[in-house]
């Protein structure tokens, strides 16, 4: 069971008090937006082996939501990061970037 | 406040509601910030903290919403004010006092009992910064007030009343203490 | 045959007289006894009959390990199927059953399968069974379903008392042997909070058996102060009676503490413990060599039967013969023979040992036979005499001896199961013949790095000098890598250095054996798998090792192969022609060894299994004979039927009371939340399909709510309080949800919005009063003025009845004069009393969730989540009317241009009148044309206001066939008739709740 960082309460939770908002920086398609792109804003997701960048929600906390970086091969947990953000910070990226040689980085 | 009949290893009582203001503003906009330190006296608490001044707590929830718990009748007209002058802001406060019921838990086995049923890391050395934590009981939100490690206040959704009351019957029962053999 | 000793065991207490029965016989054991120590001292070696064959089977091991010896303990609400009597300590008038025999454990009648095992061999049943098909539903299926499984399944509820407990450490140390004690002493005061669990009710592990009786006050003397030191020790917390048994992501660890016989009101916990890292000292379970004739009753694991005798005094046998193949399991014919056992030979498959335990047999006369097994067994129920063979060669017999009792020892398994459980990475010792942890590829936590170190036993490291020598400095290692404060820890090393016994592993014997005797080489006892089962897994093509497992089931019942993995991977690779290592092994799952299901479930059983929730008129509802509806978490009044009042009857006298005079209703569990901001009016625009900035202060405005692709998911009433607060409603099981949507827009997309929310659900109650005398009632508060000009329809005020706060909502969901009065939740019980009171002279009547729903449906107004059902749009409701044109955006507005939303054939809402006014359609039934489901019922009643039933459904193109009638299927024999309508029965043109 995943023990993650919220960064607002500033302590580890267990994975049961927080609920998975799955892939993060999904981009939002309006009524702009031709169907092509709104059907994939709306079903298509990644499913990577390897690092992933997902949403949680501290749900019986904070009530806020942030974004993980982890791996789906082993669960490491490289960072937590606002939701705020709309990419990946660079410094956790860099991070990322040191231990695992074949990180491609942030594709989106 | 009435305690609670238990045959239970800690004494429960049960306090019911607190009068209550939720506050919710950004705190990067000075001007609802200047409205709680000039009307409350008290600086925003950061994460895991609750600061008291005067009979008022104020607690920390979020970064943009914090709980303020008063015990004094005196402080009412103050919370009026309050209250009125931070709804001018971009921020919000509002009377929550009958949302949630409080109980006390006092005994030396208090921190235990809590381990029966919240998934933090109580841990005497852990916390021993921390006063306020809102996490989860078995299954049902909790707000937890450390008064010290003897005395705890919690509270729970005013729904959950009973509930609240049933968890305290079986799992602070006396015989289901937590031992170490040495 | 088994018995007691005059003295001895340690862990008995001879002054203690137990009774228990077993099979309905009454047996005498002492206290601290096992069930199984206390059947052998009463000679009860036939202890259970096998799965598949039911071949007689005795105890086979003295701990966790044991595949044969499960029983049915207790009775009533206290009884468990298939428990270890090896586990169990016995407890006075226990009720102790074997399993799996009829009609009796010495006269089983399905003993019969082994006679018949030729067709019985792996994987039968996929090549079995298969025709005549009508024999399945009458002969195979029965008799299988008969003959499946082990222990008889629970009849009664689950008594026992569980919990669940919390716990967080910096260390775990598992096992607390001379490994773990070791571990815990090298890990104290270095800042570090340590917790040991220890499976058995003592510590030591092998330590205090295995040591020679002229070393044993030395071993005693270092066993003792070691736990003086643990004892003093403010960092480190001892369990005992608690097995790990599950090791999970980010050093996440469930422990079962089983007190048993304990004076505690919780006998059974599991720990949920968070760990930084852990230390894993589990040692190594004996593993047997496998020989004809195997799993006859009376032979038993070497070092078990020393501990019978060590630890209860209790004796396999009176003539024991030790087959084995390492010099440590002399130590069993050493200690047999110096209590005056006979021991007329030990057979073993090495060409030579002349290590000093081998030395001490021979002088104790016991006849040592090198290069040699066990080629047969004889007896029915018990052993009767071994034949001796070579080792090479196909096992036939040079001689014949005659015993009761055999010990087996092919050596020892590290126990990893743990070390597997997360990730950590198993490397086979070609030399010792084991798996054991690889130390460079273990287990890591949530940085990505180590958290756990295996020491001892479980590391393959068997030698107390070893270990004395070893832990202190990989846990120095291991400090000093965790940057913790590294003061050097020295152990002093009171051991000896053993002579290393390089023992070639021995898994089968013997090695050429010839198929006959294949067939009776028993690898898994408790899943029945044989040598040859194995090997024709290999010759069918289930090559792999997990293939192999699944087909023969090898490793797959309740010990999960802790005695016959190996054994049974060396099988396989020896059918495959390859070596072990490239075989690899299946996988370790938690739970290292069966749990309870209801120590899964833990305190949160019966009153705490699901936590209600109760609005402040439960109480009165109680007390007034309500029955009760669940809605999402609450528990809300369905009705209120009178003394000997049918359901029927109750619902037909609220609604019209509704109707024709005055009804009161709890609706405090509809959902509020306040929205408040200078863009609080531009948020709710994004969010609800209708316009919401446009509603003016002191206004409600009926609003709806659809998810990104276009689906309806929540409706309510938004009220404006002021230019920057909004006060929106939702449906009662939608609270929580629509609250974290409106947070997930405002944190994640639209964050320069400037509102913030507030979720007020609990603090104000809701009190609907409706009919016609609704305002009379009302009006008999002289603090309050709600003349229609002063409060309009869809309008709100706040002031006083009496001098209890209101804020009075006019809206209606009942379709009548109605007003729904929020009140802080402190004075709801109030307030509902009181409103009773003045509305007594008006008949005011209390009405339930049902009733509700009656008249709103009379009316057509829809139920999220009746009429929709998550894949329903509003303009398949008819409700295009609520779908603004003229904003810009919001949730949904892109998904109702889609094709697939417009082009296609959609379900429309439509109302539903059967021919037969009296019929009642099925909720959910579905209608039909040409065979074809085209929609279905989704609200359905019969309407007491107009005296004939009334219902709601989808209908494809519903709209268009308006007037016609339609096939509903009610049953799989009947069908009703029903005209389509217009999706409103009654006062259409709102002229009751306008007034």
């Amino acid at each position: 069971m995943l023990y993650l960082f919220c960064p607002i309460c500033r302590r580890d939770c267990d994975e049961t008090e927080l609920s998975c908002g799955g892939q993060a920086h999904l981009i939002r398609r309006d009524h702009t937006s031709s169907d092509k792109d709104f059907y994939r804003y709306l079903y298509e997701r990644k499913n990577d082996k390897g690092i992933i960048f997902e949403r949680w929600r501290h749900v019986y906390g904070c009530g806020k939501w942030f974004h993980t970086a982890r791996c789906t091969i082993t669960n490491q947990v490289f960072g937590s990061y606002s939701a705020k953000d709309a990419l990946p910070p660079k410094s956790l990226l860099a991070k990322i970037r040191s231990s695992r040689v074949d990180f491609k980085g942030w594709i989106k | 406040m009435d305690k609670i009949k238990l045959d239970s290893f800690v004494d429960v009582y049960l306090i019911g509601s607190l009068s209550s203001l939720n506050i919710r503003l950004d705190h990067t906009d000075k001007k609802s910030v200047s409205v709680v330190k000039k009307n409350i006296g008290i600086e925003l608490p950061s994460a895991q903290k609750a600061l008291e001044r005067n009979g008022l707590t104020l607690c920390f929830v979020s970064d943009d919403e914090y709980l303020l718990l008063n015990e004094k009748k005196q402080n009412e007209s103050l919370l009026n004010k309050f209250k009125k002058q931070m709804n001018l802001t971009t921020g919000v406060a509002e009377n929550t006092s009958d949302l949630r019921v409080w109980f006390l838990i006092k005994g030396d086995q208090a921190l235990n009992a809590l381990k029966k049923g919240v998934p933090i890391n109580l841990e005497k050395l852990q916390i021993s910064e921390t006063n306020f934590l809102r996490t989860k009981l078995g299954e049902i939100q909790i707000n937890i007030l450390f008064k010290s490690y003897n005395e705890i206040l919690v509270s729970v959704l005013r729904s959950h009343k009973e509930y609240m009351i049933d968890w305290f019957e079986v799992c602070t029962k006396r015989g289901t203490e937590i031992n170490f053999d040495f | 045959m088994s018995s007691r000793l005059p003295r001895g065991g340690s862990r008995v207490n001879r002054e203690k007289l137990v009774d228990f029965r077993f099979n309905g016989k009454n047996l005498k054991g002492f206290d601290g006894d096992t069930v199984a120590s206390a059947l052998l001292a009463n000679n009860e070696l036939l202890v259970a009959r096998s799965f598949k064959y039911h071949r007689p089977r005795g105890i086979f091991t003295a701990g966790e390990e044991e595949p044969n010896a499960l029983m049915g303990i207790g009775e009533g609400s206290f009884f468990e199927p298939n428990i270890r009597a090896t586990e169990v300590k016995i407890k006075q008038n226990m009720n102790v059953n074997s399993q799996n025999h009829w009609p009796s454990l010495r006269f089983d009648f399905l003993s019969i399968n082994n006679l018949l095992a030729r067709f019985f061999a792996a994987g039968f049943y996929y090549k079995t069974f298969i025709w005549p098909r009508a024999a399945w539903k009458y002969i195979f299926e029965p008799m299988i379903r008969r003959a499946s499984g082990l222990g008889k399944a629970p009849k009664e509820y689950d008594e026992e008392h569980y919990e669940h407990i919390y716990h967080n450490t910096d260390i775990l140390i598992i096992g607390g042997g001379l490994a773990g004690i070791t571990a815990a002493k090298a890990l104290r005061d270095r800042g570090l909070s340590v917790m040991l669990c220890e499976k058995d009710s003592v510590m030591g592990g092998r330590y205090l058996q295995d040591c020679k009786s002229e070393d044993r006050e030395r071993y005693k003397k270092l066993y003792e102060s070691s736990i003086e030191i643990l004892k003093k020790s403010k960092d480190i917390a001892v369990k005992l009676n608690t097995c790990v048994t599950g090791i999970f992501d980010h050093g996440f660890v469930l422990a079962y503490e089983e007190n048993q016989g304990l004076n505690v009101t919780t006998k059974k916990a599991l720990w949920k413990i968070r760990v930084k890292n852990i230390i894993l000292c589990t040692g190594a379970i004996e593993r047997p060599i496998v020989f004809p004739d195997n799993d006859l009753p009376g032979i038993m694991l070497a070092a078990s039967a020393r501990d019978y005798l060590q630890k209860y005094g209790v004796l396999l046998g009176d003539r024991l013969v030790l087959t084995t193949n390492n010099d440590y399991a002399y130590k069993t014919a050493i200690e047999l023979k110096q209590v005056g056992i006979d021991v007329p030979v030990v057979l073993d498959a090495r060409a030579s040992s002349d290590g000093p335990l081998v030395k001490e047999a021979g002088a104790l006369g016991i006849r040592i036979l090198f290069g040699k097994c066990i080629g047969k067994v004889e007896g029915k129920r018990k052993v009767d005499a071994v034949g001796i063979c070579s080792v090479n060669g196909e096992g036939t017999i040079e001689e014949l001896i005659s015993c009761n009792a055999v010990a087996v020892s092919g050596g020892w398994t590290p126990n990893v199961n743990l070390w597997s459980h997360c990730g950590g990475k198993l490397i086979w010792d070609g030399d010792l013949g084991f798996y054991r942890p690889d130390p460079d590829k273990t287990p890591v936590g949530k940085d990505g790095e180590t958290n756990m170190l295996a020491l001892g036993g479980c590391a393959g490291v068997f030698s107390n000098y070893d270990i004395q020598d070893q832990v202190p400095r990989k846990i120095n290692q291991f400090a000093s890598r965790l940057k913790i404060k590294s003061k050097r820890y020295i152990e002093p090393n009171i051991f000896s250095k053993e002579l290393e016994r390089n023992a070639p592993p021995v898994f089968v014997l013997p090695y050429g054996a010839s198929k006959d005797k294949q067939k009776r080489m028993y690898i898994d006892f408790q899943n029945d798998v044989k040598v040859s089962d194995l090997q024709l897994a290999a010759q069918e093509g289930f090559e792999n090792v997990e293939h192999a497992k699944r087909y023969t089931t090898l490793g797959m019942a309740t010990d999960q192969g802790k005695t016959s993995s190996i054994n049974g991977i060396y099988v396989l690779s020896q059918s495959l022609g390859k070596s072990v290592d490239t075989i690899g092994h299946t996988t370790f799952r938690p739970p290292y060894k069966p749990i309870p299901l209801g120590l899964i479930a833990g305190q949160y059983t019966k009153k705490l299994f699901k936590p209600i929730k109760k609005t402040p008129i439960d109480k009165w509802n109680s007390i007034n004979n309500a029955i009760w509806e669940p809605v999402a978490d609450w528990r809300r009044a369905y009705a209120y039927p009178k003394v000997n009042e049918n359901l029927e009857d109750t619902l037909h006298r609220e609604v019209l009371s509704v109707r024709k005079n005055v009804g009161l209703l709890d609706s405090s569990t509809l959902g509020k939340i306040m929205v408040k901001g200078p863009d609080a009016g531009q948020f709710l625009d994004l969010i609800y399909t209708n316009m919401m900035s446009s509603l003016k202060t002191g206004k409600c405005r009926y609003g709806l709510m659809c998810n990104e692709a276009g689906f309806v998911f929540d409706d309510g009433v938004v009220a404006r309080l002021n230019e920057q607060t909004f006060l929106c409603h939702t449906t009662s099981g939608g609270a929580d949800r629509v609250y974290a949507w409106f947070e997930e827009w405002l944190q994640t997309e639209w964050h320069h919005l400037k509102v913030f929310i507030i979720n007020l659900t609990e603090q104000y109650s809701q009190i609907a009063i409706a009919g016609p005398k609704a305002r009379e009632v009302l009006q008999t508060f002289k603090s309050i003025d709600l003349s229609p000009d002063k409060l309009p329809f869809m309008h709100f005020m706040e002031t006083y009845i009496d001098d209890i706060w209101v804020r009075v909502y006019r809206i209606s969901f009942s379709g009548e004069l109605s007003y729904e009065l929020a009140v802080n939740s402190n004075q709801a019980e109030e307030l509902w009393n009181k409103l009773l009171k003045a509305g007594k002279k008006y008949k005011i009547q209390p009405y339930g969730t049902e009733a509700l729903h009656i008249l709103r449906a009379e009316k057509g107004f829809i139920v999220v989540g009746d009429e929709t059902d998550g894949t329903v749009t509003p303009q398949d409701l008819g409700m295009e009317w609520i779908v603004s044109k003229k904003k810009n955006d919001f949730i949904g507005k892109k998904a109702f241009s889609l094709p697939h939303l417009n082009a296609r054939v959609r379900k429309q809402l439509v109302g539903i009148l059967t021919l037969d006014t009296d019929k009642v359609l099925p909720d959910g039934c579905h209608a039909l044309e040409d065979g074809k489901a085209i929609g279905h019922v989704t609200s359905t009643y019969f309407s007491p206001t107009l005296k004939r039933s009334i219902a709601l459904g989808l209908i494809e193109n519903g709209r268009s066939r308006i007037g016609s009638a339609l096939e509903f299927e009610s049953s799989s024999k009947e069908s009703i008739f029903a005209k389509l309508v217009d999706p409103s029965f009654y006062d259409m043109e709102g002229s009751k709740q306008n007034g």
